[in-house]
């Protein structure tokens, strides 16, 4: 009798701890693939910022590049004395490069594709007489996405 | 008794195995963060000063080791120069001078545990006579 309830409580005893291991594995596991998720999605994370720097300062380093070359045809034509025809007809040479006169100058506007949805545009303000030395001045370099330029939706004026 | 002993065992080492590589790749991701931000950090200042030099005194207030055309600083896990370097800096600066300014170029590897966990290059120009580079 005794033996019989000695077996029976041990039996009892192991299923029960059994169970509470099989609890603490499931639980365990869950929480090891969660953190496991989180550090992967982080990791992808990361490696889009990542690739999305060195896309910005690759297109960065091809307006520079361009920038180099409209200011050597500046410095060339304010050498030759034959700026404000020499410039645009040179700068207008390049691709995606527009010229526009302005009072002090010329406006030069570029975009430099950083990937499929975003661009970097530069604007540069080239001087036909260099102002205290300077050849041009930077009005605008920054990236932009098709949505915030001036291409907005046709909005009612309120006149039919 | 022992084949449940056993299968804990196995399944302890598992999760076990799961959450170290969880962990190793969460830490992999912040210094990955810590480099991106840093190099983004060198591509700024160089784009106004164009010199590596000045560069690393404004970004880590401190000079750099120079080797030939390369430079190279050694920074703990926080990013900040150390002798005992988690992270090592290296950039490497090409320079190519036009009629009116120059153009240089610098690739910032950083490297931990002898793999490249980042690598950035970036540009300046600077002009000969004082043409505004700030941006």
């Amino acid at each position: 009798m005794n033996e019989k309830k000695n077996n029976s409580f041990s039996g009892f005893g192991v299923g029960y701890v059994s169970v509470m291991m099989i609890f603490a594995v499931i639980c365990l596991t869950i929480l090891a693939v969660l953190s496991f998720q989180a550090a992967d999605s982080g990791n992808a994370l990361t490696e889009r910022n990542a690739a999305f720097t060195a896309e910005y300062y690759a297109a960065d380093a091809k307006a520079k590049q361009l920038l180099m070359e409209l200011d050597e045809a500046a410095f060339a034509g304010h050498q030759s004395s034959f700026f404000e025809d020499d410039f645009p007809a040179l700068a207008s040479g390049y691709d995606g490069v527009s010229v526009t006169p302005v009072p002090e100058g010329f406006r030069v506007s570029y975009d430099t594709a950083i990937n499929d949805r975003l661009s970097l545009s530069s604007e540069i303000m080239f001087y036909t007489t260099p102002l205290n030395g300077r050849r041009y001045d930077i009005v605008k370099w920054g990236s932009s996405s098709p949505d915030t330029q001036d291409s907005g939706p046709a909005l009612w004026d309120g006149e039919f | 008794m022992i084949l449940t002993l056993l299968f804990f065992c196995i399944s302890g080492a598992v999760i076990m195995t799961v959450f170290a590589s969880a962990a190793g790749r969460m830490q992999k991701n912040d210094l990955t963060d810590n480099a991106v931000l840093c190099a983004q950090s060198c591509a700024e200042v160089y784009s106004v000063t164009g010199s590596v030099e000045e560069m690393a005194m404004t970004v880590f207030g401190s000079s750099c080791e120079k080797v030939e055309s390369t430079y190279r600083i050694g920074l703990d896990r926080d990013f900040r120069p150390s002798d005992s370097a988690a992270v090592v800096l290296i950039l490497n600066e090409k320079r190519s001078d036009g009629g009116s300014g120059t153009l240089g170029s610098v690739t910032a590897e950083f490297i931990h545990n002898d793999s490249t966990l980042y690598s950035l290059t970036f540009s300046a120009y600077i002009p000969d006579n004082g043409g505004e580079s700030d941006e």
